[in-house]
């Protein structure tokens, strides 16, 4: 053990890593402030109340009501998180179900209308959310989804298909056919071979659809903030909720805000470190080059 | 000569066989395609023709059906706004796209070109590609807040509470400065969502064409602009037109940053549909206002198909089952 620790400082002093990386380590450091500089800010502010004095009263949302205005309470944070969580899942795990088999399909089979299908999805994936607002509106009412998070989970699904098949797609592409073959060969139909043997060779590429997928839900505030009332339907509705101010003042002191946004960061920040690796190297292997 | 009365031999039973063969064929793809068909029909097709249609009423909240013709078309054209809006959108896409795309090169360049290939610091690149990860995967509300909480009022905001350490007077940045916040704010998450694309496409330059150059004497700063930008013109066309799109049709930011204010000084063509849809509720107005955003994202769509030559990135499947 100690042997091997001697041996690495003996490599780190005669080093031949070339000399100088701190100017550009320096111009970097720089640069990267416009992240660090307010990420630290909204940090440290989630710990200090109005006077500067380090406090962890700013956290109490999570278990006590939180007034808006006068006689206008937010429910604590237990229900709007879980709901939150609910919606990620459900859209994530949709997703996967219909992205996988649709894009099997469409790398590795041969079907009529395979070139138009998939210009189609480029063209959908291109198309602008904002465009369909209206028609959401006339489409969700005369389904009497209005007011249900479901409903909002079928739109960014349907919105958020066409790329993630694109992806996944290239992730197909990539795997070997060998394997296929000797599946077959076995006598295995093709919808089989799809699930035992494709799937688990997809796994880096299914994983990183439902990372995003999931994040992309959990992250959702716009379309949420339209189409249901109220304001604990979700942990971003939550926050909205509490950012409804005039001219940059807010309903809330501003340390129970950032306690807020640093708490609904929380999981992303936890989702991201546990898929890093898949998520970093393995992009790379969807869009194409 | 043979062949072809082959063909004409070939008598009508084969012929529907090889029929409902081809159709056999068909029908495994396209079971695996119905999930994906049928949210997207009900949740995109029958609301984009819903637009359509709508797009020729005067329909508000009541959501009653009352045809007008092209009414709402002509009221587009006579918004004595719209130009302004328009312009606005061009400055919000050309601004953002520029600077996206120039920033996320320069920090790419120097996180995986310098840090991890030149001075093989690879950790450290790695932990300032995350850095510049963190916008891209915060949700766009937290984001938006952290920025209209740094610029925020006296005795609110950071930048103002620095202002006032230094004794300087502080600075209304939402009255003055808000399109300048936007183009900030917006170009920062966009550069911080193509870190992996670039940096992916610096990593597959294969070592040995860097080393060659080395032999031959090139500088690192040679190399860089020599082997590894040219490496980077892929990655950035692409970035470059998704920019274009994203940007066009960003509502979300603007409405978390500035709500389209101050007197809607910041309001794009793609928030004017937005608060059509939502604030004034004229539903039809707002149908007319997005076919445009429509026909022209569709026209981006097919650049897109153009570019990225969609047909040959369609490998032809070796099994024919």
């Amino acid at each position: 053990m100690s042997d091997s620790k001697t041996l690495r400082l003996g490599r780190m002093r005669d080093d031949d890593r070339p000399y100088g990386v701190w100017k550009f380590l320096l111009v970097i450091l720089v640069f990267s402030a416009v992240i660090l500089v307010p990420y630290g800010w909204l940090i440290t502010s989630a710990f200090r109340d109005t006077s500067g004095a380090w406090t962890l009263s700013n956290w109490s949302f999570l278990v006590k009501e939180t007034q808006l205005r006068r006689g206008i309470h937010l429910p604590p944070a237990i229900k709007p998180l879980m709901s939150s969580f609910s919606f990620a899942i459900i859209m994530a795990a949709s997703v996967v179900t219909i992205t996988v088999p649709a894009a099997y399909a469409l790398s590795r089979t041969e079907f009529q209308g395979r070139r138009l299908m998939a210009k189609l999805l480029i063209v959908l994936d291109a198309f602008p959310q904002v465009a369909l607002l209206t028609s959401f509106i006339m489409l969700l009412s005369k389904m009497h989804l209005v007011n249900k998070l479901i409903g909002v989970v079928f739109l960014k699904v349907a919105m958020y298909l066409p790329g993630s098949i694109w992806l996944m797609k290239g992730f197909f592409d990539h795997i070997s056919w060998d394997i296929e073959w000797a599946s077959i060969v076995d006598g295995a139909s093709r919808f089989k071979t799809f699930l035992r043997i494709i799937v688990p060779a997809a796994k880096p590429g299914i994983s990183v659809i439902l990372v995003n997928s999931f994040l992309s839900g959990w992250g959702e505030y716009i379309l949420i903030n339209l189409f249901i009332s109220g304001h604990s339907a979700t942990m971003s509705s939550f926050i909205g909720a509490m950012m409804d101010g005039e001219d940059g003042r807010y309903l809330v002191p501003p340390g129970v805000l950032a306690a807020a946004c640093f708490f609904y960061i929380i999981p992303v920040i936890i989702t991201f470190a546990v898929s890093q690796k898949t998520l970093l190297q393995v992009r790379q292997g969807g869009s194409k080059q | 000569m043979d062949q072809s009365a082959d063909l004409l031999l070939k008598d009508r039973a084969t012929l529907t066989a090889d029929r409902k063969a081809i159709k056999r064929k068909q029908r495994f793809p396209f079971l695996m395609m119905l999930p994906f068909f049928v949210p997207v029909i009900v949740f995109v097709v029958v609301p984009i023709i819903l637009m359509l249609v709508m797009s020729f009423t005067d329909m508000k909240f009541t959501l009653k059906w009352n045809f007008i013709g092209f009414d709402n078309y002509r009221r587009i054209f006579g918004y004595p706004d719209m130009s302004k809006i328009l312009a606005r959108t061009l400055l919000l896409v050309v601004g953002n796209t520029t600077l996206s795309v120039l920033g996320s090169i320069f920090v790419v360049v120097i996180t995986t070109y310098y840090l991890d290939i030149v001075y093989r610091r690879k950790n450290l690149g790695l932990l300032f590609r995350i850095i510049w990860l963190i916008p891209n995967l915060t949700p766009t509300i937290v984001f938006m807040f952290i920025w209209r909480f740094m610029f925020g009022p006296e005795g609110y905001g950071m930048i103002n509470k620095m202002l006032a350490a230094i004794g300087l007077p502080a600075m209304n940045w939402f009255t003055n400065w808000s399109m300048q916040l936007l183009l900030a704010s917006m170009s920062l998450s966009s550069a911080s969502g193509s870190i992996i694309l670039f940096s992916s496409a610096i990593r597959q330059i294969p070592e040995s064409i860097v080393q060659s150059a080395k032999v031959d004497g090139a500088g690192n700063f040679y190399i860089c602009r020599r082997i590894v930008l040219p490496y980077l013109r892929w990655p950035i066309t692409q970035k470059t037109l998704w920019s274009i799109l994203g940007n066009f049709t960003a509502y979300e930011s603007i409405r978390l940053l500035t709500g389209g204010g101050p007197m809607g000084s910041t309001v794009t063509y793609a928030y004017y549909i937005y608060q059509n849809a939502y604030q004034y509720h004229t539903y039809g107005y707002g149908a007319a206002l997005s076919v445009f955003m429509v026909l022209m994202s569709i026209t981006m769509g097919l650049i897109m198909l153009r570019v990225f030559q969609v047909d040959k990135q369609l490998r032809v499947p070796r099994m024919d089952i």
